[in-house]
């Protein structure tokens, strides 16, 4: 993707939010959305101005002749391979900091983190297993000692070993 | 006075009170450095255990750490581009771009020195005009704060890079991300679907925690992946060599510094305000604007002096008036009545040498803050060698913990990440975060403000805009936000301009 | 007779095995849970933020319990949406007696009646001991026309709904009380909520509004250094640290019920042991007469009312019966 092609996917996304927190916000009574509601209707006016602009934009890039077809169609494909290794990576940060929260949850915070942290350290490859377990482990205290024992913060509670 | 303030200096020799600095300061700095723990939840939690030492001791451990954890949070900041506190995020606007060109230690240097000369400063004010000053805070009502965030609105376009659209855009959706949950005035729930841990609205560090922790770990993922060798260079030039380019900053140190305190007596607006201000005073006045963003010097030091001036301003109406501006001086407030001292006038003579000793004990700390941090950054500096395999998980063990821990929620957690996608939604698109904070902080006053001032005028809009004009204050801020919107509109006609050549 | 001596012996014996085993069960539970209770820490959930009033209150509180429980009072703090996450979590919170909440009321019965949803009841808690008392005060700037509450309310229904007076809010107790005392003496205020008592105060000082009806605590520096007068505490007896201060009977010679008055107190969720509950209540008790407790409270201006779990039974309701009377007008 290029960049404008991203500011246009971006203008479109923001027109979109705005519609949806708009039909929100229209549906509260007046004198308690006033302020989101002129906020909304700033935001997609500002969201359709940003699309005209980069479509006008787009338009005045293509036709000219100083752009190389070759080249910039590598650089196009070396960017969006860049986005898709982006995607993937936030697909794995929501998804292992979900379980782990979820874990946290479900068994207890001392076990989750550290199976976490033992999960995730070969997941991105470091290999050494006896590190693994050491900084797993090291972390783990380091955080408990910190904000359970100096600063006297609530552990989590949880379902199987609170 | 000088009779009350010498009476204020034997106290502070006590080997007692050095000790209850010392570790106040280091305190304070490890509170900053780490995401998720604020100086507000510290003091909070120390507070039961300044209960048995004599007052001077337990207030001067406290605003140790106030001090110092307002500084540090820009270690973290500027080394993994995660501010440590909210203070921190006009000065990782410069400090990270430093540190990806190597010059680490030396944007290290600047936010210490500055913020150690702008919290000198700040105690300066505080020791010598603080009745007055105090006085003047008061006459800031409801439209004076309502323009004064709108004020604040308008340095957005300063913070937000290429597009300015892209920064307006995000600066609204922070103002609209304010509004979620309960009304300031009619209590109406918005946007809240019911969750309890929404009625009062997102908690400011923990969207910090999502805004910034999470796009900055999947960018290391995105980056390692990419086969991209991110070994930032190592900075071990020694900070002191910095401190005559700090110096010679003059004009800059004073402005940040005045901003800083004008901000912190002004209550409720904060430190993190001061810092964007100042940024973007500096910005303006700067020969050359384009470097900003870009790891500007004068970026980092007009941030960092402001916010550790906001400190000073703060302690203005607290201890003159009762009047915290702040969530930590609120609590602040708590700490020094729990040793039965009632802040007004008569403190300062009936208990002279208890808050002499305080003020005096501010300047200790904020000169020990300077060699504890440059002592901790020297280590810290090492994070960003760190494998990114341990570096990513690791920071996001923090992320869940750092949001858990504001109010022991989990919720809190799932909250973080909501944010923590948008703010990879934001970094996808090459939208700048700073704006989105920025309404974040200054949305509910704006919001608040503006229906109060209705509320306090019978609903009569008319007669609201005519106070706007007729209140002598309201109608300076006023006028500065004008001047701002107008030379902000010119430079971006400038620079559109540019573009077109 | 054989069989009606067996029968006797049997009797004999069966009421003799039965006073042995309840005797060595009295004696086994008493040597169980009053010797053992408390085994660890008690936490205690305090569902406002760390370093707030409620949560100093609370810390001074479990410094001082301590020697009388035998074992720390741990502070949990579970703040949020104005208290209904923390008085939620009390409410289901485990029986076994090592987990107490420290509830304030009416904010405790206001969140229920004006929220949906709320999924706790009054009858989810067991009142232990009330701690302290906290009413709410109508204050003016020093420099004010109205130097008596008589004059006030005389403006008020000249100019009806002109007369601006913040407070915390909104659908806090200080509004709850300043509604009820708007329907006793059929006057019309206009309410500014503000976030937080002290912000109030603030805007009285500046002289942004004409009165404001704080909490005690929270304006006794000022009213007693000169900045703010009290034309009147909504209490039925005086304020132990504004002594001159009228209550509001006789500043109106109206009866208005104190509805807004802040309690704050002690409870555990229902279904503890009986045992439990009355060594925590015996816990309590004693430290409320703790000289040391006693002299940092009053250092601090904390205003104590004990009320033992009976007494405090009867206030929350008393409290939730007179709130739902004026909750109408809050929504």
């Amino acid at each position: 993707m290029t960049n404008v092609q991203k500011n246009r996917i971006f203008a479109l996304g923001t027109l979109i939010l705005s519609l949806y927190l708009g039909y929100e916000s229209f549906s509260y009574p007046g004198n308690s959305s006033l302020f989101p509601r002129v906020l909304v209707v700033v935001m997609g006016f500002l969201g359709f101005l940003f699309f005209l602009r980069q479509t006008l934009l787009s338009k005045k890039i293509k036709p000219s002749p100083g752009n190389d077809g070759t080249g910039s169609c590598s650089v196009a494909s070396e960017k969006s391979s860049a986005d898709k290794t982006a995607l993937a990576s936030a697909g794995l940060v929501f998804g292992s900091i979900g379980i782990y929260a979820l874990l946290v949850g479900l068994v207890n915070y001392e076990a989750a983190t550290v199976i976490f942290m033992a999960t995730m350290m070969p997941v991105l490859r470091f290999s050494k297993k006896r590190w693994i377990i050491v900084i797993s482990c090291g972390l783990m205290a380091l955080l408990w000692a910190i904000f359970f024992h100096l600063l006297g913060v609530t552990r989590p509670e949880s379902l199987i070993f609170g | 006075m000088f009779e009350n303030i010498l009476l204020g200096i034997g106290p502070l020799l006590s080997v007692n009170m050095l000790i209850a600095i010392a570790g106040g300061v280091t305190g304070g700095v490890l509170i900053g450095v780490l995401p998720g723990l604020t100086s507000t939840m510290g003091i909070a939690l120390l507070i039961p255990i300044t209960f048995s030492m004599p007052p001077e001791v337990g207030l001067a451990m406290l605003g140790g750490i106030y001090l110092a954890s307002t500084y540090s949070g820009a270690i973290s900041g500027i080394l993994l581009n995660i501010p440590g506190t909210p203070a921190a995020v006009a000065t990782l606007l410069d400090g990270y771009p430093m540190t990806q060109k190597g010059q680490s230690t030396k944007a290290l240097a600047l936010a210490t020195f500055g913020s150690c000369i702008g919290g000198l400063i700040s105690v300066v004010a505080l020791l010598f005009i603080a009745p007055p000053l105090a006085e003047f805070s008061l006459r800031f009502g409801s439209p004076e704060y309502f323009l004064l965030a709108v004020f604040g609105i308008t340095v957005i376009a300063s913070l937000s890079g290429e597009d300015v659209e892209k920064g307006l855009i995000a600066g609204i959706f922070g103002l609209l991300l304010s509004t979620v949950g309960n009304h300031p005035l009619t209590g109406f729930m918005r946007f809240t679907y019911d969750i309890p841990a929404l009625f009062d609205g997102i908690p400011l560090v923990v969207s910090l925690i999502g805004l910034y922790s999470i796009p900055e770990v999947i960018d290391m993922l995105t980056r390692r992946k990419s086969g991209e060798k991110i070994k930032l260079n190592l900075d071990e030039s020694n900070p002191l060599r910095f401190f005559p380019e700090v110096i010679s900053q003059k004009v800059n140190l004073i402005r940040s510094s005045l901003i800083g305190i004008a901000v912190g007596i002004i209550p409720g607006v904060g430190c993190s305000v001061g810092g964007f201000l100042s940024y973007d005073a500096a910005k303006r006045s700067s020969k050359k604007p384009e470097e900003f963003g870009k790891g500007s010097t004068a970026g980092v030091l007009a941030s960092e002096t402001a916010n550790n001036a906001v400190t000073g301003g703060t302690l203005i109406p607290l201890l003159t008036l009762g009047v915290p501006g702040n969530p930590v001086t609120a609590v602040l407030l708590g700490g020094i009545m729990i040793h039965g001292l009632r802040p007004g006038a008569e403190l300062f003579t009936t208990n002279a040498d208890i808050v002499y000793s305080f003020i005096l004990s501010l300047f200790i700390s904020n000169l020990l803050f300077v060699p504890v941090g440059l002592f901790m950054a020297k280590y810290c500096v090492r994070l960003i060698q760190i494998p990114r395999s341990i570096l990513a998980p690791a920071i996001m063990a923090m992320a869940v913990i750092g949001s858990y821990a504001i109010r022991g929620s989990m919720e809190d957690v799932w909250i973080m990440l909501f944010i923590g996608f948008c703010g990879f939604v934001m970094h996808f698109f090459a939208v700048p975060r700073a704006p989105m904070v920025l309404g974040l902080v200054l949305g509910t006053m704006a919001e608040g403000e503006l229906s109060r001032s209705l509320s306090l005028i019978h609903g009569d809009v008319g007669a609201f805009l005519i106070q706007l004009v007729t209140r002598p204050i309201s109608l300076v801020i006023l006028i500065l936000c004008i001047l701002s919107l107008v030379q902000g509109i010119r430079q971006q006609i400038k620079k559109n301009s540019v573009y077109e050549n | 007779m054989i069989r009606n001596n067996v029968r006797g012996f049997n009797v004999f014996s069966r009421m003799l095995v039965m006073a042995a085993v309840t005797s060595l069960s009295i004696a086994l539970t008493a040597g169980q849970s009053l010797a053992k209770y408390p085994e660890k820490p008690i936490s205690m959930i305090v569902a406002y933020s760390p370093g707030g009033g409620t949560d100093t209150a609370a810390r001074v509180v479990a410094k001082y319990v301590q020697p009388y429980l035998g074992k720390r009072l741990i502070i949990q703090n579970k703040p949020g949406a104005g208290g209904q996450i923390g008085f939620t979590s009390l409410a289901q919170a485990k029986t076994d007696g090592y987990r107490i909440g420290f509830i304030n009321s009416p904010s405790i019965v206001m969140v229920k009646m004006l929220r949906d949803n709320v999924p706790y009841e009054m009858s989810d808690f067991e009142p232990i001991a009330n701690i302290q008392l906290d009413p709410v005060v109508l204050v003016v700037k020093a420099d004010s026309p109205y130097k008596t509450l008589a004059d006030l309310v005389e403006d008020a229904k000249k100019n009806p709904g002109k007369i601006n007076v913040g407070g915390d809010g909104p659908q806090s107790n200080n509004q709850l009380q300043l509604i009820v005392a708007e329907d006793k003496l059929g006057v019309d205020l206009n309410f500014v909520p503000y976030n937080g008592s002290g912000p109030a105060i603030t805007s009285l000082l500046g002289g942004q509004v004409d009165a404001a009806v704080p909490s005690a605590t929270s304006a006794t520096t000022h009213i007693n250094n000169g900045r703010l007068r009290a034309l009147g505490v909504f209490s039925p007896e005086s304020y132990k640290y504004l002594p001159g201060v009228p209550t509001i009977k006789e500043a109106t010679g109206v009866d208005i019920p104190s509805v807004g008055a802040a309690s704050r107190g002690i409870a555990a969720p229902k279904g503890i042991s009986a045992e439990h509950k009355a060594f925590l209540t015996k816990a309590f008790a004693d430290v409320m007469k703790d000289k040391g407790f006693v002299e940092q409270a009053d250092k601090m201006g904390l205003p104590l009312k004990y009320m033992n779990p009976a007494e405090y039974s009867a206030y929350l309701e008393q409290a939730a019966a007179e709130a739902k009377k004026y909750i109408h007008l809050m929504k």
